[in-house]
């Protein structure tokens, strides 16, 4: 499955660190942000399960404020495991 | 923290680059959402480039998005019998690629673990697998015992073949009448609204009038959230530098009124009073469009001694000496705004030179005064002479992706036929039987029971006159939907010579007292055609296998009536003895289409639209051959053959533009209820809501939707993506109101009316903002239903009630 993401940093985030996590993950493609601070990003898992994780675990960086999901693609099998 | 599995597949080349591909979309949708949210922009995302990609294997086809009345167009990409991407269309004139978060997630929707897949009989107090030929045997049973006692429930979300199988079904074959939708509870005022000012329903705009309006009004409309992609066409006019001036007339500040130069800020009811105070103003002011009104309106004033949609007729001078008392301060006072925003208003509509489009949806429909108000916007634009030119018209909204072409258009409603005809009229009647070949008198001419009147006496027991004893549920979701569920849905479980029929993908609250569930088909799992809410009808075909053993309703009604054919009963032969669904192939030969196995060898959908086509004429509402509307993203009626070429109809009543108005006449408003070519002016005066706060339940409470889920949240909820970013229902609450029930947000609050109490957590500055004494609460959530505590008063025209305005209280729960 692979999901984009919209990453919003809470004002006094320490965003390099949060920044450097989010791409050493291997699972994670980190876009550009854009100047309101809004940072997109794309994951990928292969069942819905890790994807649920892998998203909270990014909403639970800290300085992280709020993860919203822009869109999903899933494949055949995995989309309701 | 969740890390990379060690054991992961390793992929092929070709899945490979398909991965990398849709990252690569994935990716940029994030960023044009993320640069959109700079500039404040609305979450409506571009069209994926996926849909040019064929190297993929993905099959794609065109649908209309099967959540909300804007009738999106999206491509569904199939891969291997299962639906594994959506993109906008960028085709498909109504949003021109672009789809809101619901509509990028709608392939979800087929998705969910607890799909239905079986039918299910209850057997005391559990249920029992059982074949779809028992199921059929079990509703025939019910029928043939009272079919003057049975009652078919649907909605704006049937397929307008659907819709029109159920019909035919009762009001061609049962005759008793009770099929009613539930977009009763969302656009009916809208019907009579419009029945009232132009003796037929729907808009004489469209969505084009977005796209050229100076002025844009919301009466009570929240289009940020509910119909995010109409809304944008007008804020991305402004992102182009395009002047266009928003105003939101609302009872709590939503995300609508954030993009609008103008808020409005009202008590309930107040819309009434504005309504008269700008017509006031340009009366007063000598602005109103004498050389239009003379020319194409009449005036009207409620019969209170004989309540009905014609009124009594009023001269000018009458109209303008009820309008005295609605001077500016007076409107402040009953409608709580402030005096000069109505003397701005009464200028722009004043001003010839502005083209002004008003926008309503659920806040003028569900009103105990819903036609009313109707009919008071229409009649400032009239007044105004603000219609007939692209941007100047008032357009009503809906909320269901075929509450129009469904509901209205196929007439799936307890007094209509198909087309616009009643069944109280012997002349439509005898129309009905010729087209459906029955026998002269089969109509019944009696109006069945409306929704309220319908689910009221499903919970009367059978021996205090609670004459429905069985209702089938097709495509929607009365146990959360209904309001004051209390009354009108909760008393059913314990009467037990009641029996709940219903059709559905996904357990509900519906199903939790259903006595036989049947599993549904649902969206590109069947063919299918919605009608949108500027008249334009689509059209798609099944791209999926259903889940289990689900099934087309469509189907499921067929093979009931056959079934009942079959037993002998009368209503399901036609004049000649024939089936009522007497479908044929090519060659003329039946189809036995009541047979699962056979249904798809035929295509039903067209057999039974080109069949209904034919009643479009009555009322000028024309559609095309069903094969025009394969090869359009939809068109909108009337559709008339000019030179070979069908063409469709963007503004009615307009010389050059609609087909049916005769040369010369500039505007014709050729169905008036006056014979005369003219729309009608009405006066109505303001009244009080139904209900109104006390010191026993000193607040309003008012019900709506969120971006996020669409009506009761059975296929949204079941979303991950958009159940995690919109969980639960909340309770929205002004600061001050919560400060001094020392309430702060995350709190669990008790919300009590006169009928029931639910509990929630409060957010307070949250989505929206509420007035002081105003609280709101959306009914998404299944957990937690609002309609336990919403009133069940309604119009007295179109019956539809007023979810917007009861009298709450609240309390911190205890134990905090
Ligand atoms: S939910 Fe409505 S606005 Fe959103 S994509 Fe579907 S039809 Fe369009």
């Amino acid at each position: 499955m692979i999901s984009s993401l919209l990453v919003q940093f809470s004002p006094h985030a320490d965003q390099a660190s949060v920044l450097q996590m989010l791409a050493d993950h291997p699972q994670i493609d980190v876009g550009t942000q854009v100047p309101s601070g809004t940072l997109p990003v794309v994951i990928e898992a292969e069942h819905r399960g890790e994807l649920n994780g892998l998203h909270d675990w990014i909403a639970s960086l800290p300085g992280v404020a709020a993860v919203e999901v822009v869109m999903v693609y899933f494949d055949s099998q995995n989309a309701t495991q | 923290m969740t890390t990379a599995c060690s054991d992961r597949r390793i992929p092929d080349n070709s899945t490979l680059a398909r991965r990398q591909f849709i990252k690569a979309s994935a990716m940029a949708m994030a960023t044009t959402m993320a640069a959109g949210k700079a500039t404040g922009a609305l979450p409506i995302l571009p069209a994926a480039t996926v849909v040019s990609e064929t190297s993929l294997d993905v099959v794609w086809n065109k649908a209309p998005c099967r959540f909300c009345g804007t009738g999106c167009h999206v491509q569904v990409g199939v891969q291997n019998g299962r639906v594994v991407a959506i993109a906008g269309d960028r085709d498909a004139e109504v949003n021109k690629g672009l789809l809101c978060v619901k509509g990028y997630h709608v392939g979800g929707i087929l998705y969910g673990q607890d799909r239905l897949t079986h039918p299910l009989l209850k057997v005391g107090d559990h249920y029992r697998k059982i074949t779809w030929d028992e199921a059929i045997d079990v509703i025939a049973d019910r029928i043939m015992a009272a079919p003057s006692r049975f009652a078919f429930y649907g909605s704006g979300q049937w397929t307008i073949p659907e819709g029109y199988a159920a019909q035919k079904f009762m009001k061609g074959g049962l005759g008793n009448n009770h099929i009613d939708p539930n977009a009763r509870l969302c656009m009916a005022s809208a019907v009579t609204g419009f029945l009232a000012t132009y003796g037929v329903d729907e808009p004489a705009g469209c969505y084009d009038d977005l796209d050229h309006c100076d002025v844009l009004i919301m009466w009570g409309n929240n289009p940020a959230e509910m119909h995010p992609v109409l809304f944008s066409r007008v804020t991305d006019r402004r992102l182009r530098g395009e002047q266009v001036l928003m105003i939101d007339i609302g009872t709590r500040r939503t995300r609508t009124t954030e993009k609008c130069q103008h808020y409005l800020e009202m008590k309930g009811h107040g819309d009434l009073a504005i309504a008269n105070g700008i017509a006031h103003q340009l009366i007063k002011n000598k602005t109103y469009n004498r050389q239009f009104v003379e020319k194409y309106c009449n005036f009207k004033a409620p019969d209170d001694a004989n309540p009905n949609l014609h009124g009594r007729t009023i001269t000018f001078e009458e109209y303008q000496k009820l309008l005295e008392p609605y001077t500016p301060e007076y409107v402040q006072q009953v409608a709580g705004v402030h005096a000069e925003q109505i003397v701005m208003l009464g200028e722009l509509f004043g001003n010839p030179n502005l083209r002004i489009t008003s926008l309503w949806c659920m806040g003028m429909n569900q009103h105990t005064r819903g036609t009313a108000i109707n009919n008071l916007v229409h009649g400032i634009h009239l007044l105004s002479g603000h219609f007939g030119r692209p941007g100047d018209a008032p357009t009503s909204l809906t909320g269901q992706p075929s509450a129009c072409g469904t509901v209205r258009e196929v007439g799936t409603l307890a007094h209509g036929l198909p087309g616009g005809l009643v069944v109280s009229n012997p002349q439509h009647r005898a129309e009905a039987e010729r087209i459906w070949n029955l026998p002269a008198g089969r109509i019944n001419p009696n109006p069945g029971y409306h929704t309220v009147l319908m689910w009221e006496k499903f919970c009367t027991p059978s021996d205090q006159g609670g004459d429905i004893d069985t209702i089938w549920v097709q495509v929607t979701n009365p146990g959360q939907s209904l309001p004051n569920l209390n009354k009108l849905f909760r008393p059913k479980a314990d009467l037990k010579e009641k029996f709940l029929i219903v059709s559905e993908v996904y357990p509900t609250a519906t199903t939790q007292l259903a006595d036989l569930i049947l599993p549904s088909a649902m969206w590109v799992e069947k063919n299918g055609m919605f009608g949108n809410s500027e008249r334009r009808t689509q059209q798609w075909f099944k791209m999926v296998e259903p889940a289990g053993e689900a099934r087309d309703d469509c189907w499921q009604t067929i093979a009931v009536a056959r079934r009942l054919f079959d037993r002998g009963l009368d209503g399901m032969k036609d004049r000649d003895g024939r089936f009522i669904f007497d479908v044929r192939d090519q060659d003329g030969n039946v189809v036995a289409v009541w047979d699962w196995e056979h249904y798809y060898n035929v295509n039903v959908d067209e057999f039974l639209f080109n069949e209904y086509r034919a009643f479009s004429r009555f009322k000028h509402k024309d559609l095309a051959p069903y094969a025009e509307y394969v090869k359009a993203r939809g068109l909108r009626w009337p559709v008339l053959e000019v030179d070979g070429h069908w063409r469709e109809t963007k503004f009615r009543f307009v010389e050059g533009a609609d087909p049916y108005v005769a040369t010369g006449k500039g505007i014709q408003f050729y169905h008036s209820s006056t014979n005369d070519d003219r729309a009608q002016i009405w006066f109505h005066p303001w009244e009080p809501p139904a209900e109104t706060p006390c010191d026993e339940f000193p607040l309003y409470l008012t019900t709506g939707r969120v971006l996020e889920h669409w009506h009761t949240g059975t296929m949204t909820r079941r979303i991950p993506q958009l159940s995690r970013a919109m969980p639960g229902a909340y309770l929205e609450i002004h600061p001050e109101d919560a400060r001094q029930a020392g309430i702060s947000s995350g709190d669990m609050v008790d919300v009590e009316s006169r009928r029931g109490t639910i509990r929630l957590p409060a957010w307070i500055s949250g989505r929206g903002y509420p007035p002081q004494g105003t609280v709101f609460v959306p009914f998404f959530d299944e957990m937690h239903l609002i309609n336990d505590l919403t009133l069940d008063a309604h119009d007295p025209f179109s019956k539809e009630p007023d979810y917007k305005k009861s009298a709450v209280r609240i309390k911190k729960a205890s134990g905090q």
